[in-house]
């Protein structure tokens, strides 16, 4: 075979740049201690690694969501458990009152005062806020939910937050649906378990729920308000009509029920987002795991494989001084 | 026989060797002459002359030089030459394919993917907080950098496609240069030629230069014809040196042809006398065809696949809000400018004048008189995870992703041709040196038996002088 001094040197600029070549890509790694650095270093890992990243994103925003969530139905349960102390306090004055054994005039005027207070008390709590937000007017947060007479002044509207990836999670009570044992008409109810984003119901507002339009209702189970039903209350203490005080106990029942309902349903959405936050977090780690092993280099091989390629390019070097060097020309002087 | 013809052979030897030292300089100052081939000098024995009257032996007479041989395997030349055209075509794609993928890559910082992300979760907080004016403030903010974004992109792969345009504009002249040289080196080696076979050693490795450099622009057809022109075509087009007639292929910059999808206004190839229908198409291979194939194919590509997806946000996300109620109470609002058609979306994709000057007009609600109501802002959120793309196919994320992801794979894969190629160009190469590269060393000893001949033909004259002399001394 004919060796040509082009081939000596062909061969020497080659070797030299494929090694100069492979040491750049090394010293890119190390530089930024990844192995994936544009995107045909592996196409479709990077591919995977912004999706993660969206992932990753969405995720935070997911879990600030959730923590508001919380903080929207731990307060919500705060304020129930207040309205439960206040129905259950009602409902032993009515039984204290209800036997005319322990009942005096007096007595029922002295009560019927206290009964004016927890229904103010009732009152203040439904308006309850969270920042400048009342907590039980439905989509209505901006105007006290409940006015001095009782009246329901929000809506229905339930506020959905987004906890995980097309997960929704309601984070307010509508207040009708708390200070209503049979609150609203089939008709409504159906319209709002339409998911968000659907179209609002024509007939939504305005809030449909106070007094007479429950006495309106036409079936169903009778309804009870807890407004009313307090009226009623310190009515029947002040007339002295026993048998008002004695009904209002079976209705300070249902009431009472349904708060314990309710609460139990914040329990249980809380809970499921105590379930979510880690679904969350361990999705976090999962994604951290996955585009470390896309994008991020393996040291020990970038080292190793760098002093390697190290040793192929000084001794490229070395040889290529003694294959360039001699001609017969050097042995002919 | 004369003793004159003594002298005679050895001066034919001296000459003999002379050329061979002169080819033997030629080929060590050609060492590194690109696509030189070496040369080698083909001698012959002189016929000799009868001695001795009839019947006589023949005495030989000296050598004679028959021509320099140009050392030199067409067909590999031949292979040589399409190698090099898929380098350069392979080169080429990867110049602008790199550009591309700078333009995309988000690998180590910010881009479209995280934009978009904030953009659909700062509805979220939106979603949160219904009524807060900071939140609504960075809606509006977020909007804002993504459509600068998408701007962004739009015009820097828009002037990846204008550089191609240069690049076609200067490939173009120096191919039509090449083709100029072509025919007049035909000319000079057919002149040449007449006087005999090897007189244009030098000028057909030139020639060989000039054909694989124009076959590095483009797929060409070379052939010989029996004058020893070498006629070249580009394949698929037609003509571009026959004999020393030269085809001009002109440019330009054109109208896109109607219902090809082509660009307005970039750069078009045109035969010169039939000037109304472009060509460029029709250019393949080497740097050219990658020119072409890149701006046309992979560089529009993704212009229309930005396009595509900026159009797409925009009607989405306006026919969303336009069922949303402001603050105001006021509904059917615009989200962004309309965008009009697909082709230019990305950059024209522009927040509406209302958004912009107030951001209560963003329409969170679903109902009026709902401030706590924020369905509509979970709603656009939500389009983050509607398949609005490829037909209802794929999300937005997924789609542009895609977009990254088919960059990459046409990079790498271009990565790895241009490799394979590399490699068997340096093989080539190596093969072609081995046939007709100059080996010093070998030179070197040629020239030193060039010179024992040399000394050695000399020797003969001297002796020849010396017969002369003894036979002029026999007379005094």
């Amino acid at each position: 075979m004919r060796v040509t001094d082009n081939t000596n040197y062909g061969v020497v600029r080659d070797s030299i740049s494929r090694s100069k070549g492979r040491l750049e890509n090394l010293q890119m790694e190390t530089a930024t201690l990844k192995k994936l650095n544009r995107p045909s270093d592996d196409p479709v890992g990077a591919a995977k690694v912004l999706e993660v990243r969206t992932d990753k994103v969405n995720n935070e925003q997911f879990q600030v969501n959730a923590r508001l969530a919380q903080a929207f139905l731990d307060n919500t349960d705060h304020a129930l458990s207040e309205l439960s102390e206040i129905v259950m306090r009602a409902k032993e004055i009515a039984i204290n009152q209800s036997s005319s054994a322990s009942s005096t005039p007096e007595t029922r005027l002295g009560v019927s005062e206290e009964v004016n207070q927890l229904y103010q008390r009732a009152v203040s709590t439904a308006n309850r806020r969270i920042g400048d937000r009342y907590l039980f007017g439905g989509y209505r947060t901006t105007v006290p939910p409940v006015d001095a007479e009782g009246a329901y002044r929000g809506d229905d509207g339930e506020m959905m937050v987004e906890v995980g990836r097309e997960v929704f999670l309601g984070v307010n009570i509508p207040g009708h649906e708390v200070f209503n044992t049979n609150p609203a008409t089939a008709a409504d109810r159906k319209a709002f378990e339409k998911p968000p984003g659907g179209q609002a119901p024509a007939n939504r507002t305005p809030a449909a729920t106070d007094a007479s339009a429950q006495a309106s209702a036409p079936s169903g189970p009778q309804n009870v308000n807890l407004f009313q039903q307090l009226k009623a209350l310190k009515t029947g203490l002040l007339t002295g009509d026993v048998s008002i005080v004695r009904d209002s106990m079976d209705g300070l029942d249902s009431l009472l029920g349904k708060v314990v309902a309710t609460r139990a349903k914040i329990g249980a959405r809380i809970q499921s987002i105590e379930g979510n936050m880690s679904a969350l977090d361990r999705h976090d780690i999962t994604n951290a795991q996955l585009t470390s092993t896309i994008e991020d280099a393996d040291m020990t091989r970038v080292v190793s494989d760098l002093a390697k390629e190290e040793t192929v390019f000084k001794s490229s070097l070395a040889s290529s001084k003694h294959l360039i060097q001699p001609t017969l020309l050097d042995f002919l002087r | 026989m004369a003793l004159v013809n003594v002298l005679q052979t050895g001066k034919s030897g001296m000459s003999t060797a002379k050329a061979g030292i002169a080819t033997a300089g030629h080929n060590i100052a050609n060492a590194g002459t690109e696509g030189y081939s070496r040369q080698r000098v083909q001698s012959e024995a002189e016929v000799g002359k009868q001695v001795m009257g009839r019947g006589g032996p023949y005495v030989g007479e000296g050598s004679r030089i028959s021509r320099v041989e140009r050392i030199n395997d067409e067909y590999l030349e031949k292979q040589l030459r399409q190698g090099a055209r898929d380098t350069a075509f392979h080169e080429e794609k990867q110049v602008f394919l790199n550009q591309v993928e700078d333009v995309f890559n988000e690998m180590n910082g910010d881009g479209l993917n995280r934009l978009i992300a904030r953009f659909h979760n700062d509805f979220r907080k939106l979603s949160n907080d219904p009524g807060s004016e900071a939140i609504r403030q960075s809606v509006r903010e977020s909007t804002e950098a993504m459509v600068r974004d998408f701007k962004r992109l739009r015009s820097e792969v828009e002037s990846v496609r204008s550089h191609i345009d240069n690049r076609i504009e200067g490939g173009m002249r120096e191919l039509n240069g090449l083709a100029s040289e072509l025919a007049e080196l035909n000319r000079k080696i057919v002149q040449a030629e007449v006087q005999g076979t090897d007189a244009a050693n030098d000028l057909r490795d030139r020639r060989d230069q000039v054909v694989k450099k124009i076959n590095a622009h483009v797929d060409i057809a070379a052939h010989k014809d029996n004058q020893g022109n070498v006629n070249v075509d580009i394949k698929g087009v037609g003509p571009l040196v026959t004999g020393v007639v030269v085809t001009d292929y002109s440019i330009g910059r054109r109208a896109a042809e109607p219902g090809t999808g082509g660009i307005d206004n970039s750069i078009q190839i045109t035969r010169s006398p039939i000037a109304e229908k472009h060509i460029t198409d029709l250019f393949k291979g080497g740097t050219l065809g990658a020119q072409i194939e890149a701006r046309d194919q992979a560089v529009n590509r993704i212009v229309g696949r930005l396009d595509e997806l900026a159009h797409s946000i925009a009607t989405a996300v306006n026919s969303a809000h336009e069922k949303g109620f402001s603050l105001d109470n006021q509904t059917g609002i615009r989200f962004f400018k309309n965008v009009g058609d697909v082709e230019g979306a990305a950059g024209r994709i522009e927040l509406s004048d209302a958004i912009r000057e107030n951001v209560g007009n963003i329409a969170v609600s679903l109902a009026p008189n709902s401030p706590g109501d924020n369905r509509n802002a979970l709603a656009i959120a939500g389009l983050q995870n509607h398949r609005l793309m490829n037909g209802g196919h794929s999300t937005v994320d997924d789609f542009y992703n895609s977009i990254v992801s088919e960059i990459g794979v046409a990079n790498s894969r271009n990565r790895e041709a241009l490799g394979q190629q590399q490699s068997i160009i340096t093989q080539l190469n190596r093969v072609r040196d081995q046939v007709s590269g100059v080996s010093i060393d070998e030179e070197t000893s040629n020239l030193m038996q060039f010179q024992h001949a040399f000394d050695a033909s000399a020797r003969v004259v001297r002796v020849a002088d010396e017969m002369m002399d003894t036979i002029l001394k026999l007379r005094g």
